[in-house]
């Protein structure tokens, strides 16, 4: 519709002072002919295909008749983002547009880069910094990309969490802004910005998870546990016995899991350099961390400010030798429980065991790293609850390698959800 | 294609009067094409009349088209093909369609906005994410001369911009 308008809009109508079209309008006030959200809401395709099929004559001699207040009215490309089009706010964007165009000259449609549905589907395929730049580039286009919906769309792509129904989204955080949110997820901020942050040597984004429950799993092996002690004696004794631990107290919601490579404090033959970023130079002294994290833990001020305080769940160590380590986080819910099956299917996914470079899997609900250990290794885990922030669980070896896989778990007061998927973008390398 | 099956043959008429000849089966990825056979139009020599595309747009969305409904029909064609044949399949048609689309500004927007009106869904993703792919690396001042567009912020917008998203602007330094 608003295509149809633009044709018929006078060439040269758009040049004019603004302040002679607001009189104009002032002189005759009339009600908006056609509403605005309606125009912009209504899908371009069926726009089109509307106007192919049935040229609608009525509607086009009601526009002839109104002639006169068209082109302020329903021509302007910002009329669903703010519907008070026929106010001066219009006069920039009217200066934004190409000079010269004439829209009865050409035959063909007029060469307008404002059109919402255009940008709302190109916004579809650039990263954050992207529609930032794209967003600082004129007015129009910074409140087009103000939109949540881009925001919401390009957080859970970014994270692999699009998926074909839907509901299975958990609801909207709340108080929280999506774009708020991509911008604590992607922008490069990890957790190992505020600790042992000279030890840190890369970390590379494994993907989102959803906690539907408040129930997570992790485990220190790709399998589920036989039996876990309790919960009432805490994870403290379940990990150290089994190696595994069950949370009820995790916060549900989107998860993002990350993987880091850290130098070891512990280890004594510590010959890395710091310039090591290739996994599969992992020798000595390095850990693999899996840390997994709850999306909103980083727009929380007492994390930033250091006063989030951590609890340590416990430790497991292993004495047997062992020719791979592997950590898993899950979701303990009934959903789960084909994310679970998906990502302890080992030989699915897991590398050949030769190849020392570790690799991480993702499922809807569950995440899990696995590294092959090229010498028969011993292992510890150890289990890092953080007041109800983070878990580890970590596996080191003997004074050779030594694998670390700790998740941080952000728990609230409530429940936990884990999904999972296939890793791994490069994040950032942390010098 | 299934054998014995009559060739049945649409002919789409551009605004400037040229006409293309494609396969019914083809054409019907454009649901405007779809409609209009539905309610028994088009099959007639005169053909469907497409307003507001010229020729040269149409040509090109023709080959479109055509390309897609060959791929589709070999994949239909061999059931029993592997999965690996069906994703080398599909990565190959992929990049025969970044090829395609590698287009100016001018043409792209000229056929986006056929494909619209066509309501080809597939060509409008694949020009959508040329677009995309066309604003990615740039700076914003790029993206303006790109686009022709002035810069209508006061200073005080544009601070108030590089103060919200301080890690785009130290990223791209």
């Amino acid at each position: 519709m608003g295509k149809a308008i633009s044709l018929l809009r006078p060439p040269q109508g758009t040049r004019e002072s603004e302040s002679e079209r607001g009189m104009e309008l002032r002189k005759r006030p009339r009600p908006p002919l056609v509403d605005p959200d309606f125009v912009s809401s209504q899908p371009a395709r069926k726009r089109a295909k509307g106007q192919s099929l049935r040229p609608a004559p009525a509607r086009r001699q009601a526009m002839r008749r109104r002639g006169s207040c068209l082109p302020v009215t329903i021509q302007s490309p910002v009329a669903g983002i703010h519907p008070s089009a026929c106010e001066p706010c219009e006069a920039p964007l009217r200066a934004c547009r190409l000079p010269g165009v004439s829209f009865i000259a050409h035959r063909r449609r007029p060469f307008n880069w404002y059109e919402v549905d255009l940008w709302t589907e190109v916004a579809k395929y650039l990263f954050g910094a992207e529609l930032v730049r794209l967003s600082s580039t004129c007015r129009w286009f910074r409140r087009l990309l103000a939109d949540e919906s881009i925001w919401r769309y390009a957080f859970l792509r970014d994270l692999s969490l699009l998926l074909a129904n839907a509901d299975r989204y958990p609801p909207r955080p709340l108080h929280r802004s999506w774009r708020l949110l991509y911008t604590a997820a992607f922008n490069g901020a990890h957790s190992y910005l505020f600790f042992r942050s000279k030890r840190h040597i890369g970390a590379y984004r494994i993907g989102g998870f959803l906690l539907e429950s408040p129930h997570m799993l992790l485990t220190a092996m790709l399998a589920l546990p036989r039996w876990l002690p309790p919960q009432d004696d805490g994870p403290h004794i379940a990990i150290e016995m089994t190696g595994a631990c069950m949370l009820s107290n995790a916060r549900p919601g989107i998860w993002i899991a990350d993987f880091h490579l850290v130098q070891c404090s512990k280890c004594t033959i510590n010959t890395c350099s710091g310039e090591l970023t290739d996994a599969r130079m992992c020798g000595t002294g390095v850990l693999q961390v899996l840390d997994a994290r709850h999306c909103e833990l980083f727009l929380e001020d007492s994390f930033w400010n250091g006063t989030w305080e951590y609890e340590d769940l416990g430790d497991h160590y292993n004495n047997e030798e062992t020719a791979t380590a592997a950590c898993a986080i899950f979701n303990a819910s009934r959903r789960a429980q084909e994310s679970a099956s998906c990502v302890l299917s080992a030989k699915s996914w897991v590398r050949r065991c030769d190849d020392p470079q570790p690799k991480a899997h993702r499922a809807i609900y569950a995440v899990a790293l696995n590294s092959n250990l090229p010498f028969g290794v011993k292992f510890s885990s150890d289990a890092r609850h953080d007041e109800g922030r983070a878990d580890s669980v970590c596996q080191d070896h003997t004074a050779d390698l030594l694998i670390k896989q700790c998740v941080v778990a952000f728990q609230e007061e409530e429940t936990i959800v884990i999904p999972i998927q296939r890793l791994k973008l490069p994040l950032l390398q942390c010098k | 294609m299934a054998a014995g099956k009559p060739v049945v043959m649409v002919t789409l008429v551009s605004s400037d009067g040229q006409s293309f000849q494609l396969l019914e089966e083809a054409a019907l990825l454009s649901a405007m094409v779809r409609d209009t056979i539905q309610i028994g139009q088009g099959r007639g020599p005169a053909g469907i009349p497409i307003r507001n595309i010229t020729g040269q747009t149409l040509s090109m969305v023709v080959v479109y088209c055509n390309k897609h409904y060959t791929a589709a029909a070999a994949a239909d064609g061999d059931d029993a093909a592997d999965e690996e044949k069906k994703v080398a399949n599909k990565k190959q048609l992929r990049e025969w369609d970044e090829q395609f689309i590698n287009l100016e500004q001018d043409k792209l927007y000229d056929i986006l906005v056929a494909a619209n009106n066509l309501g080809i869904d597939g060509l409008v993703d694949l020009c959508c994410w040329r677009f995309a792919d066309m604003m990615k690396g740039k700076s914003a001042s790029e993206i303006r001369v790109k686009l022709g567009i002035r810069d209508d912020f006061t200073s005080e917008q544009r601070a108030q911009i590089e103060k919200d998203s301080p890690w785009v602007w130290s990223r791209t330094t």
